[in-house]
């Protein structure tokens, strides 16, 4: 039986842009159609957004999207999904490892100074016998008390090595460079992207393959991603996890808000 | 025998607009691809040994990528290492779980060979993403017949118009419903007389992206009065990482935004399927008569040039011995670059080239240097020899058939064993005869 306690949440997720001319032929992809798995239960759902074509597509590493396209010319772009949530106080959800989570990618590939900062950490002598875990706990714990959370020093393209040169950056730099060293000892990581700790902003942790399970660790609050943590999306790095990309015709410049929310009902 | 006039076909072919682009230092620059009239010629006997060769490692590379990108098994089997499949370059993730139709993922498959001095065959490398060329010996033979009649009447060569069949047959049986079209990034690619020629042959319709567009997971095509079309096969001449912009690179101007999606939920066919590159990496050239072995219990009938890896310890002890012997390849450049004769180097560059292998060990192939048949090439009014090779074309739809006549691409400088097209040379007709 499963004894793991579960908690009701409300989630909205709120994207809104305004061009300062009219634009034309706009699609949008965003992975924020949360799915159910072991650890989080989608109970009611729904998504609003005036004027765009919508439907729903996976992509290669199990997400879900809503695709949405507008070919009028329009001024705005205006997107709301929301919904009721069941989240597990555990940060644990059985699934399957695949090896493009044991290798680097351009983000998260680490610098010699990470390397040899990883290497200040007992490495697990038996990957199989699933001291991972324990090991990029280890590390989590190691840098977080290495790097100060500091936004605006750091964009979407950092890469780890980047921002560990700063010794510092935002939930995304520190997902990548946790995966950046994780992966160095070959362990299978991936990095998650969703809402967090009732929050108005979207966050990103890392989860860590372990004995047949996906266990999630956020780096950047230096806790296990449990209750409180609604997963979007997840990849080898940001970019292919990243929430929402799009394309436009036309010069107009444009202004973004993106508003969201977690909340315990 | 009547001989075709080779200054009648070059003017025809210019006439005609054969050309190919080359980007060299940011300018582009468009050139005519000399011809020369001397075919080469492949007997029947011949031939049968190359389309037994040839169907049988295309089969092996399709279920190769088909299990790749689900659950693996090749991997798992020990056949190939996880190095050599994952942390490729042309292995995109995006596209794992997609079955495309009929399973097939290289519908247009370009192997280029060449032959030993004892007449063998050794395949030189797979060409599984955007193999072009197709288009040269097709419109060569169409006008050399008009130069010269006489000599396909007499001589037992077999037809090569039905490359254009060939090609639609495949688009159609990988349809599941709409048209065919050929989508083009337009005439600034090197390619693009290619495509507008094939799109003739093929009856397929030329298009660039601006008027696709994609809604509800299928894919459509907006004429010029608005009217909306939905499309079943697209033969891409546009690269994997430009296709989706949503998907791959999002500054991509000549992709369509969404076409993955359409893909992936099984209602267009994209020919070639994106991530074909996994398949036809340099590195993974070595394991293909492995693979041939695993997928389909055979002995492979054509033989690849001898390789290392340095990737694997034996074999690195082996290059750093005989790396002035050697020929070695960045396996993630094409095209002819990236290719240095040991020979060829002197002390400090050979040293560089030394470094750069112990570095990045899974980066570099080495083979031995095939002595490749000369073919003769007219100069000047002179024949003269040449090194030269075959882009054979193979083509899966219902079945896999190979083309019955082939690029072949020589050197026109006679010190050099490169032969691509984008390094200045030039081509030749390939005959297989009849009987």
């Amino acid at each position: 039986m499963n004894a793991e306690k579960f908690s009701r949440f409300r989630f909205s997720y709120h994207i809104q842009e305004e061009y300062d001319s009219q634009i034309m032929k706009q699609n949008v992809s965003l992975r924020a159609l949360p799915q159910t798995d072991a650890r989080q239960r989608i109970c009611a759902l729904s998504m609003h957004c005036p004027d765009f074509d919508c439907w729903t597509n996976s992509d290669g590493f199990g997400n879900r999207h809503w695709s949405l396209c507008c070919s009028d010319p329009h001024r705005t772009f205006d997107f709301t999904v929301e919904g009721t949530v069941l989240l597990s106080a555990a940060a644990r959800c059985a699934g399957k490892d695949h090896p493009i989570y044991h290798m680097q990618t351009a983000l998260t590939r680490p610098s010699s100074e990470m390397e040899g900062f990883s290497n200040e950490i007992k490495r697990p002598e038996d990957r199989s016998d699933g001291d991972c875990l324990a090991f990029a706990e280890a590390m989590s714990e190691k840098l977080y008390s290495d790097m100060s959370y500091r936004p605006g020093i750091t964009g979407t393209g950092t890469t780890a090595a980047q921002a560990f040169e700063l010794r510092g950056g935002v939930c995304q730099d520190y997902a990548h460079i946790l995966l950046g060293l994780l992966r160095y000892h070959g362990i299978s990581c991936r990095y998650a992207a969703g809402l967090a700790f009732e929050s108005g902003k979207t966050h990103a942790w890392v989860e860590v393959y372990d004995r047949g399970s996906w266990y999630g660790i956020d780096p950047t609050n230096q806790c296990a991603a449990g209750t409180g943590y609604l997963k979007f999306s997840h990849g080898p790095d940001a970019f292919a996890a990243s929430v929402s990309r799009g394309v436009y015709c036309g010069s107009a410049a444009y202004r973004t808000d993106i508003r969201s929310e977690l909340k315990r009902v | 025998m009547k001989t075709i006039d080779d200054k009648r076909i070059n003017r025809l072919l210019a006439r005609n607009g054969v050309r190919f682009g080359i980007y060299k230092n940011g300018t582009f620059n468009e050139q005519l691809f000399p011809f020369d009239s001397i075919a080469r010629v492949i007997t029947h006997l011949e031939f049968e040994t190359l389309q037994a060769g040839l169907i049988q490692r295309v089969d092996a590379l399709n279920a190769f990528l088909e299990d790749i990108y689900h659950d693996g098994n090749a991997v798992r089997d020990g056949v190939v290492p996880e190095e050599f499949v994952y942390s490729a370059k042309g292995y995109l993730p995006e596209c794992a779980d997609i079955t495309p139709p009929g399973s097939i993922h290289s519908h247009i498959s370009g192997i280029d060979l060449v032959q030993d001095v004892d007449g063998s065959w050794t395949i030189l490398e797979d060409n599984l993403r955007i193999p072009s060329g197709a288009s040269y010996p097709l419109i060569a033979r169409e006008l050399s017949r008009i130069a010269s009649p006489e000599t396909f009447r007499e001589q037992s060569i077999v037809d090569n118009r039905d490359y254009g069949d060939m090609l639609r047959e495949a688009m159609d049986y990988a349809n599941p419903g709409g048209i065919s079209v050929i989508l083009t990034p337009g005439r600034y690619n090197a390619a693009y007389f290619e495509h507008s020629y094939l799109a003739e042959k093929t009856g397929a319709l030329l298009v660039g992206s601006a008027s696709l567009f994609v809604k509800n997971n299928k894919l459509y095509h907006k004429d010029y009065k608005g009217g909306e079309v939905r499309v079943g096969a697209v033969y891409r001449r546009i690269s994997d990482e430009y296709l989706d912009p949503l998907t791959f690179l999002p500054e991509s101007l000549i992709g369509v935004p969404g076409i993955m999606d359409a893909y992936r939920a099984g209602n267009v066919a994209l020919l070639n399927a994106p991530g074909n590159g996994v398949a036809d990496d340099k590195g993974i050239y070595y394991f293909v008569p492995a693979m041939i072995r695993y997928y389909l219990g055979e002995k492979a009938v054509l033989k690849n040039a001898p390789t290392y890896l340095p990737f694997f310890e034996k074999d690195m002890e082996l290059v750093m011995d005989r790396l002035d012997e050697l020929v070695v390849k960045d396996v993630a450049e094409a095209g002819g670059y990236g290719v240095v004769f040991g020979s060829s180097l002197n002390g400090e560059d050979l040293e560089k080239l030394r470094q750069a292998v112990i570095a990045e060990p899974r980066r570099f192939i080495a083979q031995e240097v095939v002595d490749f048949r000369d073919m003769d090439v007219k100069e000047n009014g002179e024949t003269v020899p040449r090194k030269a090779d075959l882009r054979a074309f193979v083509v899966t739809g219902s079945e896999t058939r190979v083309w019955a006549s082939g690029l072949t691409r020589f050197s026109r400088d006679p010190d050099s064993c490169i032969v691509n097209s984008s390094q200045g040379g030039g081509f030749k007709d390939t005959w297989v005869l009849s009987r």
